[in-house]
């Protein structure tokens, strides 16, 4: 038996605003939109909430306290130790009904959990997986040891990785840029340019070049930084980063034009 | 005025640049290469500047904090490429008609520069390795959380 598990306890604080709320699909909020992707292939599907949220049913509060999703994970497991959990996140739009499919019929009972690979650093993608009643142990034994990443533990545990569905599909929002990328491939409003991007210091060394020609469909800086991480496997994440376009600093939201310079800049250390 | 050079820098330069007739206060700054970090051996240091937003950035902070703080004249020059262990990095070098003026200034400007001028600082360690400073705070291990 598979139950669903949509995590909407997250406090959503660099997005500034509860993404379970956020509208991506014809009014549907994203909780709604979550649960039913849920319904489609598992018996029962509930919603993850902190322990400080109002009680419904079908919801699963946190019993651990405030320890993130492996605390969800672990709270949904010991209210329903016999069943296998898919466990979703709440903010990925771009997910589709046929990704759930692949990751069930992937899965085996030999594994303690059924992963797909992340895009950008070929680690698991933790917040949209299966996790087997034998992962329970090690779950419950992560968190008293402090450890939260569900990361961490996909990798200790004897797991399926399944090849990445792409960039995109497991693409989260966390940001206003990250929204406005999300959208724009909703709509299908995405349009092909060509950029230059220009590499210094930490990130020259990591793409191997000072400078390159790429075709994007990206909509801003942010969903371009995106695709050069996977492409070049850059370890560097977006937060604490800055982007210039054509000389100037400017926001991650950026509305991309074709022939275009950017540059990524992260964190600095002149002085 | 906010440069750039590959070469060593003249502090003494710096101050004959900002001397004035009605400036009664000169402060200035100079960064220079230490021979540790954070509990590390530090054999020499690298320093890579994105050139023309560096300069664009650099000198929009020394005019807004001239204009905040009552400043006769303000020079910065930061080094970039290969410095060693004692080589100075950065120099700024402020007057002003009264020394509070000079001395705040000076400080908000390196504060200024060390947050937001786009130019990145490698560290060779005496035990062969190198780390691009603060860049591991954004690797996070190397996967997000």
């Amino acid at each position: 038996m598979i139950y669903g598990l949509l995590l909407a306890g997250g406090r959503s604080r660099r997005m500034g605003t509860d993404k379970a709320a956020l509208s991506f699909h014809d009014g549907k909020s994203q909780t709604e939109r979550g649960l039913e992707l849920l319904r489609s292939v598992c018996d029962q599907a509930f919603v993850s909430i902190r322990d400080d949220q109002e009680a419904a049913p079908h919801t699963i509060a946190d019993a651990f306290g405030e320890v993130g999703p492996l605390g969800a994970i672990a709270s949904a497991q010991q209210a329903h130790p016999e069943v296998t959990w898919l466990v979703l996140a709440c903010d990925l739009p771009l997910l589709e009904k046929k990704h759930l499919h692949t990751l069930v019929d992937a899965r085996s009972h030999a594994s303690d959990a059924t992963y797909f690979t992340s895009a950008t650093d070929g680690f698991p993608e933790p917040l949209c997986t299966l996790w087997e009643p034998s992962s329970a142990a090690i779950v419950r034994t992560a968190i008293k040891s402090g450890n939260r990443c569900p990361r961490a533990v996909l990798k200790q545990l004897n797991a399926t990785a399944l090849p990445s569905p792409g960039l995109w599909p497991l693409a989260n929002i966390n940001t206003e840029a990250d929204a406005l990328e999300i959208r724009a491939r909703l709509n299908r409003s995405t349009t092909v340019k060509n950029i230059t991007v220009t590499y210094f210091a930490q990130l020259r060394e990591l793409t191997g070049t000072g400078s390159e020609s790429l075709t994007t469909d990206s909509e801003t800086p942010a969903g371009l930084f995106e695709e050069i991480r996977a492409q070049h496997n850059i370890p560097l994440k977006r937060k604490g980063m800055m982007v210039a376009v054509n000389g100037d600093f400017t926001d991650w939201t950026h509305p991309l034009a074709d022939g275009e310079e950017v540059v990524f800049i992260p964190p600095v250390a002149g002085g | 005025m906010f440069q750039l050079t590959e070469t060593p820098i003249d502090p003494r330069a710096l101050c004959d640049a900002v001397r004035n007739p009605s400036a009664g206060g000169f402060a200035s700054f100079e960064g220079w290469v230490r021979n540790h970090h954070q509990g590390r051996d530090v054999a020499s240091l690298e320093y890579e500047a994105f050139p023309a937003l560096a300069e664009k950035e650099g000198n929009r902070i020394l005019q807004e904090i001239c204009a905040q703080h009552d400043i006769v004249s303000a020079r910065c020059t930061h080094r970039t490429g290969h410095l060693h262990v004692g080589d100075i990095a950065i120099s700024i070098a402020v007057s002003a008609a009264h020394r509070d003026a000079a001395f705040d200034a000076c400080r908000a400007i390196i504060d200024s520069i060390k947050s937001t001028v786009p130019i990145w600082k490698k560290e060779h360690y005496t035990d062969g390795t190198s780390i691009w400073v603060k860049c591991h705070a954004c690797a996070d291990h190397g996967h997000h959380h």
